[in-house]
Parts: structure tokens; C-alpha cells; sequence
């Protein structure tokens, strides 16, 4: 392979990213050709110290998409994560255990998923209630009782307190589930990597 | 090697490499090749990845007519480097005793290097 032709393979590989990352990766390599060749080495000596760009690409794909989804665990980053792991199932590694990795994982993801969905729920039940409570206080003081319409009031407040700490705290606790299943995934994808006999895709030669 | 190992390690190599002084792509692989089996392949996503994180940031200066990008630590970097040195201590003591262990039959003029190894500022 040349020089050119593995730069526009590598380009070509990494068709989807954002286009300042494509650049920083063929300006890498790039750069890699140059100073490999002014070491004296031919194009297609590097190249073979390369790999496949495939393999680069693929590569730097999964990690973009592992950090992006730790820094900010987003549906959209989070998908990202997902499609990397089930890309897995284009290496050679044994089909059932590739499987079993995804399973884990996706009974991990709908876990999260399900933990979020009953977390908010609560949390904006317990918010309308209070205001609903407030509504009832109000009436129940237009209507002639107010010191009950004012224990209402407080009442109210108290749930929508509530509501507005749980809503803060589950925040916080399902992001850390989330990086914890982006851990997860990248370990699996760690995994999966090093069981594949393909050079240059992990570490791949042991000396 | 234990991938997940393997990659913790690789990190804290590439932050040792560049804690000595600012260094370009294919000096650091060079360096890096010296000390761990790493492919090309590996270190572009492991540089882009404590880049981001924030261990790690880059400048562009030309060189024979064309540009190199520099890699250089940063104080979040150091500190990571720092952490990890803590950390392995531990492992290293425990590493040196399993080498030690089986190499004990043989001879015991190793298990002497277990004391200095602890003291390694390495």
C-alpha cells in the first residue's frame, strides 16, 4: 500500500465523525509518514507498521465515542457506545461470547433506562401533587378555613421540596450508572479487541 | 496481558514519556516501543483521549517545512501521573514478591532488589 492509498482508505474509514477529528487523525498519520521517511524508511515499510486503517479507524471511533459518553452521558453519546459494542460482532471473536457480553450489557442499559423513567416519574408525581395540594389550599381558605388552607400550603411545599432534591440527586445517581455502563462497555470492547488475532487493532504483539 | 491492564499501563507510559519534555507523535511511539509492545494503531486513540481529558495538550511548530504537533503534559496530567505512581507502589511490592517467589529455588541474591524496588521513586 502507498502512502496516498492509505490515507484516503483511512479517510474513507472514518466517514461519519466530525470532520475536525478526521483531520487530526490523517494529519497524525501524515505527520507519521513523514518523519518515518525521513528516518529513511519507504512508504510501504510504514505502512506495514501501520496496520490496517480500518483498524485505526475503528479504533479511534470507540474510543471518541467512550470518552464523549463519560464526560456527558447523553441518549445521543450513549448510543454512540452502543453502536461501537455491536460493531464487535464484525471481528472474528466467538459469536456466543459476543453475545453474552451484549446481553449483559443491554440488561445493564435497560436497567438504567427503567431506573430513570421510575425516578422521574416519582419525582414529577410527587411535584404535581404538591400542586395540587396548593390549589386545594387555596380553595379550602377561599372557603372558609384558612388555618387548614395554610397547613395544606406547607405541605405542598414540603412534596415539591422533595421533588425538586430527589429530582437533583437521581441526576446525579444515573449519571454515575451511566459512566459506570460506559466502564463496562469499554471493558467488554477492551476484551473483545485483545481476543481477536488481528494485528493492530490492541496490542498486537506480544513480546 | 489483561487488556484493561494492559491499557491503564500504556496511559501511565505515555504520561512518563512526556513528563520528561514535550515530544512529537513519532518520537513518543518510538519511545513508548522501547519500554511496551504498542502499535502506531494504539497510540493515536490513547494521545486524542488524554488530550481530551485534559492530561495532555498540543502545539503546532514547523519543522522542515512542514508542521509537527507537539504533546506536552499538563498540571492535570502530573497529577494523574502522580496518582498512578501511588497506586502501583502497592503492586510493584507485590509484583517483585510473586518474581522473587518462583526465582527462589534458584538463587537469593534477587530478593534484595525487593527493598530497593519499594524505595524506587519510579
Amino acid at each position: 500500500m502507498t502512502r496516498n492509498e492509505f490515507l484516503w482508505s483511512l479517510n474513507n474509514a472514518l466517514a461519519g465523525l466530525p470532520q475536525s477529528e478526521v483531520k487530526r487523525v490523517t494529519e497524525y498519520y501524515d505527520e507519521l509518514f513523514n518523519e518515518a521517511m525521513e528516518e529513511g524508511k519507504t512508504e510501504e515499510e510504514v505502512c506495514a507498521g501501520l496496520g490496517s486503517p480500518n483498524d485505526i479507524a475503528g479504533r479511534v471511533r470507540a474510543e471518541l465515542a467512550f470518552i464523549r459518553a463519560e464526560q456527558q452521558p447523553t441518549p445521543k453519546s450513549m448510543n454512540a457506545v452502543l453502536l461501537v459494542l455491536l460493531g464487535l460482532f464484525a471481528l472474528p471473536v466467538g459469536l456466543p461470547l459476543a453475545i453474552a457480553a451484549l446481553a449483559v450489557l443491554f440488561a445493564m442499559y435497560v436497567t438504567v433506562f427503567a431506573l430513570i423513567i421510575a425516578g422521574g416519574a416519582v419525582m414529577f408525581a410527587l411535584g404535581v401533587s404538591g400542586l395540587a395540594l396548593i390549589a386545594g389550599g387555596v380553595a379550602v381558605i377561599i372557603g372558609g378555613a384558612p388555618l387548614f388552607g395554610i397547613g395544606m400550603i406547607g405541605a405542598a411545599f414540603i412534596l415539591m421540596g422533595i421533588s425538586i432534591l430527589g429530582g437533583v440527586a437521581s441526576y446525579h445517581i444515573t449519571h454515575v450508572m451511566l459512566r459506570g455502563v460506559v466502564k463496562l462497555s469499554r471493558s467488554i470492547y477492551d476484551w473483545a479487541v485483545s481476543h481477536t488475532k488481528k494485528g493492530g487493532v490492541s496490542v498486537e504483539k506480544d513480546r | 496481558m489483561d487488556a484493561q491492564l494492559k491499557r491503564g499501563l500504556l496511559d501511565a507510559c505515555v504520561l512518563a514519556i512526556l513528563a520528561q519534555g514535550e515530544s512529537y507523535g513519532y518520537r513518543i511511539s518510538q519511545d513508548a516501543e522501547r519500554v511496551m509492545a504498542v502499535s502506531e494503531s494504539t497510540l493515536y486513540p490513547i494521545l486524542r483521549r488524554m488530550e481530551q481529558q485534559g492530561y495532555l495538550d498540543t502545539r503546532q511548530q514547523e519543522h522542515n517545512g512542514r508542521l509537527r504537533k507537539y504533546y506536552r503534559i499538563t498540571p492535570n496530567g502530573e497529577a494523574r501521573l502522580q496518582v498512578f505512581r501511588g497506586e502501583w507502589r502497592e503492586v510493584k511490592k507485590m509484583v517483585d514478591y510473586i518474581m522473587n517467589a518462583s526465582s527462589a529455588a534458584g538463587g537469593g541474591s534477587e530478593t534484595d532488589t525487593r527493598e530497593d524496588g519499594a524505595n524506587d521513586p519510579q
